[in-house]
């Protein structure tokens, strides 16, 4: 299990994560998303051990991490920015793994090379960036720890391979019970791979979820009423709910027929809303996106009026 | 093996990573071990026949592998430790279950292995190419100077490299962190030195110190940086030399795996491991440029010349200067106008360090300008005579440890220090006939170069029973005399071949015959020296058994030639001009001293 408590880093002046405290259960795939600059790649560099904590403390299984070989061993740290020695081919990198990494699996790794179809001989500078970030990949999942870490995990990658790679990443979950973080600006992948979600703003963390209640928790409500009502109105329909259970992030109209995001309790604010007899009310779930959209727009992190007005364009 | 200090994968790994570089100095080393001798050969030595015999040249013999490793090891230090300064390579190798003591150990291990195989290779290819050669000779001992020379350069680059790697993040603050590394505290020292000597120019502040000698370092040494040298300059031994630079290699790469283990990932790329350090480095410039100006103003202060508005105006043109080397040593690392803007609030700190720099000066010239104790304050002095001309280092060694506390020498000391004091003007270099002089007074030793009128110095000398015994002694012991050289004979230089064995029993027996005071008073100070297996003796005419034996003409391997003391030349042949110097060389090394200085002086000069 990974605990992170108060963990704090600065880069000089600048606060770049910010008190954040998160338990990563073990066997899990663990997601992490956030807008640019939110310190997830921040924060995973120091969960694996490459950057210090300057505040809080990360631990795995009780143990710190940073320069701590024993507890290293155990975990493989792919970066978004991906690195290889100058002119090395994939079985040249494979040997520096497996220097360090005792579990490394020679027979794996070969299988996986013929999986992806990649030529372990040939100079990795002559590889695209998508075929480099499955060459990294190969030769991190070898490795066969206990905890996997990918920043930008399907960064390069088209289609068919991400489903490759999220296979893989189960496989391993589910075969050698190994946990893994991973982050994506691909939230359609990580939907689909994650069972747990964290969701980083500013160096903050703004929630902690697993997949399936953060969709609960949070949905659309779509109705239509006899006149047009506005967001002021629903708010009036909704006056009677606490906040906890009915908090609105975000309303749009079109003609008579509303949208409104809510978080809270989705069978009180359909009660509520129902109150003044509507010709149509209907809950729909969000994908990940909307809830990053949504989420992140109640953070004040939209850039509404910057980009013309879809209507008025159309119009 | 993998712990907190060594990773054997890593180290596996490392070796494998220095293979291209190191096969490509191993076929350089193999052609210059192998097939340079055998052209040779055909071209030079094949050529020697009967008792003829050439040398090796192994400047030239081992050039590749001496210049080449100076170049190739720290640029396996840059394959191994150039990852620091880039972002994803640093969080790759921090990412890994390895300590990053172990990495920086295990990383120094394997090229530093390379390094021995090369220079393995290279040592033992040559010696067996030349060795097998006939009428080829080789000197093991250059050859073991220069090998030492190659890998201790070698080592202190690696080490400067190391240190910059680690203090800077980019490539031209890494260049300029080195340069600093390497010149700057010298610099600074030099630098003061410059000025004390230039005020006080009777202080002794030279090569032999530590801390003001500059040819303690082999860097400084070679490029032969004379600066602040005069006529009677004492170097140390080149083997002094060797060691102060190996253990200040040692220390820099200890200090560079300090930083290395502390290093923060994130500082990669950046132009200094921190703002402070930063602005620590943009300093450097404008305080070595700030030489100038505050040598200026130091020389204004003691030198008594009055100051003018030119010189103002120029004072204030040299502190623009400064500070715009300051702004743009600051412009080109970061390369943000922002930076450069909060440089700027430091411009303050360069004053300060330069009227730290001028006050600690201008301090330490008037505490040198104050220490002149009266003949009575002295306790003893002790004086030296450094003109290797006159005596060798090891005898001039001897004599400087007799303590004189007569009075009449402590008066001469007294008095003469206070006159240089009173006359030194600023700027003169010291010239002229001078003496190391040690001067202990109110518990306190303070060491001055004088000048001394020598015939004087040597009746007061002779009046000492210690320094008397000391003259004594100064013709050793020769189990077997080989030649005695005696110079200067009748018609100049030219030589008249003696008996020598007879001539140094004779020497000694007249020696044997004396006490210490007539010996003195029949020998001069000037022309002994020891060296090797040689010692070189001056003895006046009129010693009692050694000049019958000119009579004595032998032109067998053992010859003498006589140079005859000026003050008794009325009582010779005119032709007889110059003091007697006998030679005696020897093959007993038992008795002899081996004076390392000399043989410096033969071979680096």
């Amino acid at each position: 299990m990974i605990e992170i408590q108060g963990a704090t880093k600065f880069f000089d002046d600048f606060l770049a994560v910010s008190d954040i405290s998160v338990t990563v259960p073990d066997k899990c795939i663990f997601g992490m998303v956030g807008s640019n600059g939110a310190g997830k790649s921040t924060l995973m560099r120091m969960i694996t051990g490459v950057y210090k904590t300057d505040g809080g403390s990360i631990k795995i299984d009780g143990e710190n991490v940073f320069e701590n070989p024993d507890v290293k061993q155990r975990m493989v740290f792919v970066a978004d920015d991906l690195y290889y020695m100058g002119n090395a081919s994939m079985d040249r990198m494979s040997l520096v793994y497996r220097a360090v990494y005792p579990k490394f699996d020679v027979k794996y790794y070969e299988e996986l090379k013929k999986m992806f179809g990649l030529n372990g001989k040939k100079s990795m500078t002559t590889f695209s960036k998508g075929m480099k970030r499955q060459a990294i990949t190969i030769l991190a999942l070898s490795c066969r720890t206990d905890y996997i870490f990918f920043d930008e995990t399907f960064d390069g990658l088209d289609p068919v391979i991400r489903g490759v790679v999220k296979s893989l990443l189960c496989k391993d979950i589910i075969d050698r019970g190994a946990t893994a973080i991973i982050t994506s600006h691909s939230l359609r992948e990580l939907e689909d791979t994650c069972d747990q979600l964290a969701l980083l703003h500013k160096g903050g963390l703004v929630l902690q979820s697993d997949i399936g209640r953060l969709k609960t928790n949070l949905f659309k409500i779509q109705a239509a009423y006899r006149t047009e009502y506005n967001k002021d109105d629903v708010l009036r329909l909704l006056s009677g709910l606490s906040d906890e259970k009915a908090h609105m992030l975000h309303f749009s109209r079109h003609g008579r027929v509303i949208n409104v995001i809510m978080r809270g309790d989705n069978e009180a604010v359909i009660d509520a809303m129902q109150a003044d007899d509507p010709l149509l009310i209907e809950s729909l779930p969000l994908t990940l996106e909307e809830v990053f959209t949504y989420e992140m727009e109640a953070l004040g992190y939209s850039f509404e009026g910057v980009l013309p007005d879809k209507e008025a364009a159309h119009e | 093996m993998n712990n907190s200090v060594f990773s054997t994968g890593i180290y596996r790994e490392s070796l494998r990573r220095l293979r291209m570089p190191a096969i490509f100095m191993l076929i350089i080393v193999c052609i210059q071990s192998v097939f340079v001798p055998l052209i040779l050969y055909v071209v030079r030595f094949k050529r020697l026949t009967g008792d003829m015999e050439d040398t090796v040249n192994f400047m030239v013999a081992q050039m590749a592998t001496l210049g080449g490793m100076v170049i190739l090891i720290p640029l396996m230090a840059e394959i191994l430790f150039g990852f620091i300064n880039h972002r994803n390579s640093s969080d790759f190798w921090h990412s890994l279950p390895v300590k990053r003591s172990a990495l920086y150990n295990s990383y120094l291990l394997a090229l530093l292995s390379w390094a021995a195989v090369i220079y393995a290779v290279s040592m033992l290819l040559t010696l067996f190419s030349y060795g097998i050669m006939p009428r080829v000779s080789i000197s093991f001992e250059e050859f073991w100077d220069y090998l030492r020379i190659s890998f201790i350069l070698a080592l202190y680059f690696l080490s400067v490299d190391l240190l910059a790697k680690n203090i800077a993040g980019t490539k031209l603050s890494i260049m300029c962190s080195g340069i600093f590394i390497i010149f700057f505290p010298r610099g600074i020292l030099t630098f003061i030195r410059l000025m004390i000597g230039a005020a006080c120019n009777y202080v002794i502040m030279d090569e032999t110190s530590i801390i003001w000698g500059n040819s303690y370092n082999l860097v400084w040494r070679l490029m032969n940086l004379e600066i602040g040298r005069y006529s009677g300059t004492v170097y140390p031994s080149v083997e002094s030399t060797f060691a102060y630079t190996t253990i200040l290699a040692l220390v820099f790469i200890a200090v560079a795996g300090v930083l290395f283990v502390r290093r923060r990932s994130e500082k990669a790329e950046d132009v200094a491991v921190s703002p402070l350090v930063q602005r620590m480095l943009s300093f450097v410039p404008p305080i070595v440029f700030g030489f100038l100006p505050c040598g200026y103003i130091i020389a204004f202060i003691f030198g008594g010349e009055d100051f003018d508005g030119d010189q103002l105006v120029f004072l204030i043109v040299l502190f623009i200067i400064a500070i715009i080397l300051y702004l743009l040593y600051e412009l080109i690392t970061v390369r943000k106008w922002a930076a450069v803007k909060k440089a700027a609030k430091s411009i303050w700190v360069i004053f300060a360090i330069y009227a730290i720099i001028i006050g600690g000066i201008c301090a330490n010239i008037a505490l040198i300008k104050s220490q002149r104790p009266t003949k009575d304050q002295i306790e003893y002095v002790q004086i030296y005579d450094n003109t290797s001309s006159r005596l060798s280092e090891k005898l001039a060694a001897e004599f400087a440890d007799i303590k004189y506390s007569d009075p009449e020498l402590k008066k001469l000391v007294a008095d003469t220090l206070g006159r240089t004091i009173d006359e030194d003007n600023f700027g003169n270099l010291f010239e002229g006939y001078s003496y190391r002089v040690t001067i202990r007074y109110s518990g306190r030793t303070i060491y001055r170069q004088l000048s001394f009128d020598s015939d004087t110095l040597a009746s007061l000398f002779k009046k000492n029973p210690e320094y008397l015994k000391c003259y004594y002694d100064l013709i050793p012991d020769f189990g077997h005399v080989i030649s005695a050289d005696v110079y200067g004979l009748f018609d100049g230089d030219s030589s008249v071949s003696y008996n020598n064995a007879n001539f140094y029993k004779a020497i000694k027996a007249d020696k044997e015959s004396m006490t210490p005071a007539q010996w003195a008073e029949y020998t001069s100070v000037g022309y002994w020296y020891r060296y090797r297996d040689e010692a070189k003796v001056s003895i006046c005419w009129t010693v009692p058994r050694t000049p019958s034996l000119l009579d004595h003409d032998s032109y067998d391997d053992n010859y003498v030639m006589l140079l005859i003391n000026e003050d008794n030349q009325d009582k010779f042949p005119n032709t007889i001009k110059t003091i007697m110097e006998i030679k005696i060389k020897g093959d007993d090394y038992n008795g002899y001293y081996y004076d390392n200085e000399e043989y410096y002086h033969e071979y680096y000069d």
